[in-house]
């Protein structure tokens, strides 16, 4: 799955050469800016959703190649050690992330708000990390 | 020893106290003791079994936070990155869908927020600290 994934996002930015990652952001931002519309009816916060994202991509494929750190963030860490670093920080996230979910779902339930967000995060990590268990310990 | 046999018992007992606390929030929203009861047993039970499973089991093992050796570790932390890029899908998703919907996205762009702060913080603090 990972060597499939990694094929897939090569062809594209082979396709898209070095600004693949601009125009996702603007593709996500567009996406954003729709339902910002949708919900708000404002042009100006559609506008303020594509900018940010457009300008962090932009900012992101510019700097990365004078910085190792803006160079992870776009996905293309420089060497082994800077994939162990972003490895280690998406750990470390997923983690926190789990007990973020698990204490604002007691919280919400305790409160008798809707919990049903915080059930949806906390299971996706639940499933993404006992299925990702189950996958790397046939692939390693 | 005695810090192994601590060890052995940190998950265990991080979930009876989860366990606690889902069962109080329950009582909290006017549930009857039983489905309070129920709500502890479910992770109370998947914490005990962890326990006894530990010795037996490497998986059952990792799930409890001792991972048996470099591989186990090594799957630990790609399992842990793997389910951190799904939840970020899944949240923008969510985000997304509720916004086009019209409902509350708060919990979602909360805990993105969060996600996205622990993710760069953790790539500052192992720049410095590998």
């Amino acid at each position: 799955m990972i060597a499939h994934e990694g094929e897939l996002v090569n062809s594209v930015r082979s396709t898209f050469g070095r600004w693949w990652l601009v125009l996702f952001g603007v593709a996500l931002g567009g996406v954003m800016g729709a339902a910002d519309l949708a919900m708000n009816g404002s042009p100006s916060r559609a506008v303020t959703d594509l900018a940010i994202l457009g300008g962090y991509t932009v900012v992101l494929t510019v700097f990365r190649g004078r910085s190792e750190t803006a160079s992870v963030l776009a996905g293309n860490p420089v060497d082994e050690r800077w994939q162990a670093i972003n490895l280690h920080a998406l750990a470390a996230a997923g983690m926190i992330g789990a007990f973020v979910a698990l204490g604002g779902f007691i919280a919400a339930e305790a409160t008798g708000h809707d919990w049903s967000g915080f059930a949806i995060v906390a299971g996706a990590i639940g499933a993404g990390y006992i299925g990702g268990v189950f996958w790397f310990r046939w692939r390693l | 020893m005695s810090t192994t046999m601590n060890s052995r018992w940190l998950v265990p007992a991080v979930g009876f106290v989860i366990g606690v606390l889902i069962a109080a929030a329950e009582l909290g929203r006017q549930a009857t003791p039983w489905q309070a009861g129920l709500a502890f047993a479910i992770v109370a039970v998947y914490a005990l079994g962890l326990r006894f499973l530990q010795s037996r089991s490497e998986t059952a093992s990792l799930l409890s936070g001792l991972p048996v050796d470099e591989r186990w570790e090594s799957i630990n932390a790609r399992a842990l990155a793997l389910a951190a890029q799904i939840v970020a899908i899944v949240l923008l998703i969510a985000f997304l869908g509720t916004q086009f919907a019209a409902g509350d996205a708060t919990p979602y762009a909360a805990l993105g927020a969060t996600f996205a702060v622990a993710y760069i913080g953790g790539i500052i603090w192992y720049r410095w600290r590998p």
